[in-house]
């Protein structure tokens, strides 16, 4: 090869790998491979707690995360919901975030409401919403959730909350998970929550913020969901266990197709790249 | 499977694929699609913001406990509250928040700024003190480097596993003290902990692009699915 | 005699805060004394903290309008855009404030699903702000593209760790030279070494900021921009 073409390697346009991308994505999506995943080491401690709940124990989830995140963070909450729900612990819902009771309406409407019918609001989940205060409202509902949310988002108050009959504060859950986009979110869950109150805490986080929590495992987190990979896990878990009453390829796992093929493709461009680099520099050596 | 085209005759599906669209017809160049929709994102996610915090935060924890009355516009069957007047403090705390917007009381915000970065400072230095520096030395050397197996001796790939995270936590701590300004890197334990922290961003990059690719699979998810039908 | 500064506020309320925090609130739940007042203190600030972040939004929302509508008002460039902004805006403030679409008058909850708040979310809100994101993965495959190049011992590393990591959260991973394993340990153990370097020195400086602040020595925090 000439030695411009080298120089060709290293600098294709990029609406090139653009195009490359959203094909490989697309041609991926349509196609639809589906590879089962094997639950992980940090994943399995948090399935293995809830199984371990005894049915009515409450549990938390804190949807920390916007519609950005969501396609890797509501999945994560779509399994833990059906875990709890085949499992008999009620699920409290709220969130750090503002478009947090959003999210909760769509684990609502996308699972609860078809794959559960006989679910009842207020007996086999209840969402409190959006509390402005961030950190610091897991710092005040480690007390009480009373001191902060006078009722659930239908304006019932928590007192008459079938749910919440066994719930005070943070300290009353089986378990809390925090699934997390940013900040407020994770962190501050452990901060101000885990490394201080009495509970079980996990958590699910974004490919971003992944790396940062794994010092966190295990002692000050029970076990961590990274990414699409670790909701592909989880629901990898819930096949294992409960494989007549879960959709057979859920949201996560249909999404690990596509994943697996644009991270082929940007591998392939680096390499590329590199290639392009390597040659190139041993061929300017050679001339000299 | 692919299933034959059956577009959505949904108006707000279709009014979320074509905004979609002109996002990302970004991709090719800047154009005036792609700035109506953010223009479009930064007025509706900014009211939005506004309308949830008020009725979320604002409404059941300033306005009612100062007005009980007022509850009965959003419960009119439930018991009147009891007033509750401090909740004075955080609403007059707000109204000098607001008074940036008039030059001539923008003096008054220092205050609420001044609460709430005392707030900030008080609450997270004990916990930061704790948990990102307390637990973690105690995480990194807490068990030692030579973990007992299950069965007598000593597990190999634990205790290796032990000694690279102690070890390379202590260079990356002497990276931090040890580069001059400009990046220079002092000493060979320094230069250790730089390679240490190379892997930790290479890491991170690796997993955020994971993260990226997630969200364009979503959303093209969603595009194919629910607009066009095809999934 | 000089006017108090708002320095007094700030050091009172984190000394305040941190003693809260080694602190056992009193057993019978009474706010009297040291111990009781303490309590009530931090309760009452974590409460007024998350109140005071709601007016953050409002005072963002009421910057926008000045802004834009300024633009509108002066015609300047691209005035037009502004126009988009203000008319978006309005229009979702209306319908959230007044809980339109939802149960009767204001009694509803405003992200009920019936409401025109819950629609302009999903049609609206929701399909920007994921396709906002999501243009983020075209510019990180370019970038990982043009940057990632093993031309020192250092990028190699970092090149390596990504690839590594890139290969092993995909389920051909495990196929792939055990590159599930692989990514795994390296997450867990040298990553783990770096992020905790990088902790241990962030809550350091955490410390020495709240120091520095408590004492006044941190100029540029003033509300007007002093």
């Amino acid at each position: 090869m000439s030695g411009s073409r080298f120089e060709a390697l290293q600098s294709i346009d990029r609406r090139w790998i653009f195009l490359a991308l959203a094909v490989a994505v697309i041609a991926a999506l349509v196609v639809q491979p589906v590879f089962r995943d094997s639950p992980g080491e940090l994943v399995v401690p948090i399935f293995a707690a809830i199984e371990a709940l005894a049915p009515g124990t409450p549990v938390l989830i804190s949807l920390d995360y916007s519609p950005s995140s969501a396609p890797e963070l509501e999945p994560m909450a779509a399994a833990l919901t059906r875990h709890c729900l085949i499992r008999g612990l009620p699920v409290t819902y709220l969130s750090l975030w503002p478009t947090g009771n959003h999210m909760a309406g769509r684990i609502v409407e996308r699972v609860i409401g078809p794959e559960y019918p006989d679910a009842v609001e207020g007996r086999e989940w209840v969402t409190l919403g959006f509390q402005a205060g961030g950190e610091l409202l897991v710092h005040a509902l480690l007390d009480s959730l009373g001191s902060r949310f006078a009722a659930d988002v239908r304006g019932i108050p928590l007192i008459e909350i079938p749910a919440l009959a066994q719930v005070t504060g943070l300290n009353d859950y089986g378990i809390v998970v925090s699934l997390s986009a940013g900040t407020p979110g994770l962190k501050e869950w452990v901060l101000y929550g885990g490394d201080v109150g009495a509970f079980p805490l996990a958590g699910g986080c974004t490919g971003v913020g992944a790396p940062q929590f794994f010092p966190y495992y295990p002692r000050q987190l029970l076990g961590l969901m990274a990414a699409l990979k670790g909701a592909a896990e989880y629901e990898a878990a819930l096949n294992d266990d409960y494989a007549e009453r879960v959709p057979r390829v859920m949201q996560a796992t249909r999404g690990m197709g596509p994943q697996t093929v644009a991270h082929l493709v940007i591998v392939a461009f680096i390499l590329l790249g590199n290639a392009g680099l390597f040659i190139g520099e041993r061929r300017k050596r050679g001339r000299r | 499977m692919i299933h034959p085209l059956a577009v959505s005759h949904d108006f707000g599906v279709w009014v979320g694929a074509l905004l979609t669209l002109m996002v990302f017809s970004f991709l090719y160049r800047d154009n005036p699609f792609y700035k109506f929709a953010e223009h479009v994102f930064v007025g509706v996610s900014a009211a939005y913001w506004m309308v949830i915090g008020f009725w979320t935060t604002l409404w059941p924890r300033v306005i009612v406990p100062l007005i009980p009355e007022a509850s009965r516009i959003v419960s009119p069957d439930t018991p009147l509250p009891e007033r509750d007047l401090s909740a004075v403090v955080p609403a007059v705390l707000g109204l000098m928040m607001l008074s940036r917007l008039v030059p001539r009381l923008s003096g008054l915000a220092r205050w609420p700024t001044a609460f709430v970065l005392g707030t900030t400072a008080g609450y997270a230095v004990v916990r930061y003190v704790r948990s990102d520096f307390m637990h973690q030395i105690q995480a990194t050397i807490g068990d030692g480097v030579l973990i007992p197996a299950a069965g007598g001796g000593w597990n190999v790939a634990e205790s290796l596993a032990a000694l690279v995270t102690l070890s390379g936590t202590i260079f990356g701590l002497i990276y931090f003290m040890n580069t001059r300004r400009g990046g220079t890197v002092t000493t060979p334990a320094a230069r250790i902990g730089l390679l240490v922290l190379m892997v930790t961003f290479g890491a991170s990059f690796g997993s955020a692009v994971m993260a990226r690719i997630s969200l364009l699979v979503g959303r093209l998810q969603e595009l194919l699915g629910d607009w066009l039908g095809l999934l | 005699m000089k006017r108090p500064t708002p320095q007094i506020l700030l050091t009172g309320v984190a000394l305040i805060l941190v003693v809260a925090a080694f602190m056992a609130p009193p057993g019978d739940g009474s706010s009297g004394g040291f111990a009781g007042a303490v309590t009530y203190a931090d309760r009452h600030f974590s409460s007024w903290f998350g109140i005071l972040a709601v007016f953050a939004f409002l005072l963002g929302g009421a910057s926008l309008l000045r802004t834009h509508g300024r633009r509108v008002r002066e015609r300047k460039a691209d005035w037009h855009y502004s126009a988009v902004t203000l008319v978006s805006f309005l229009a979702v403030l209306i319908v959230g404030f007044l809980k339109l679409g939802g149960p009767p008058g204001l009694t509803g909850d405003p992200t009920d699903a019936s409401s025109w708040l819950t629609t302009i979310f999903d049609s609206v809100l929701s399909p920007l702000h994921a396709t906002l994101y999501s243009l983020l993965a075209f510019y990180v495959a370019s970038a990982s593209y043009r940057a990632f190049r093993a031309r020192s011992l250092e990028t190699s590393v970092l090149l390596g760790a990504a690839l590594i990591v890139l290969l092993g959260r995909i389920p051909v991973g495990v196929t792939l030279f055990r590159f599930d394993s692989l990514s795994l340990w390296l997450l867990k153990v040298p990553n783990t070494a770096g992020q905790r370097a990088l902790m241990i020195g962030v809550a350091l400086g955490v410390v020495a900021l709240a120091v520095r602040m408590v004492l006044g020595l941190e100029r540029g925090r003033g509300g007007d921009g002093s």
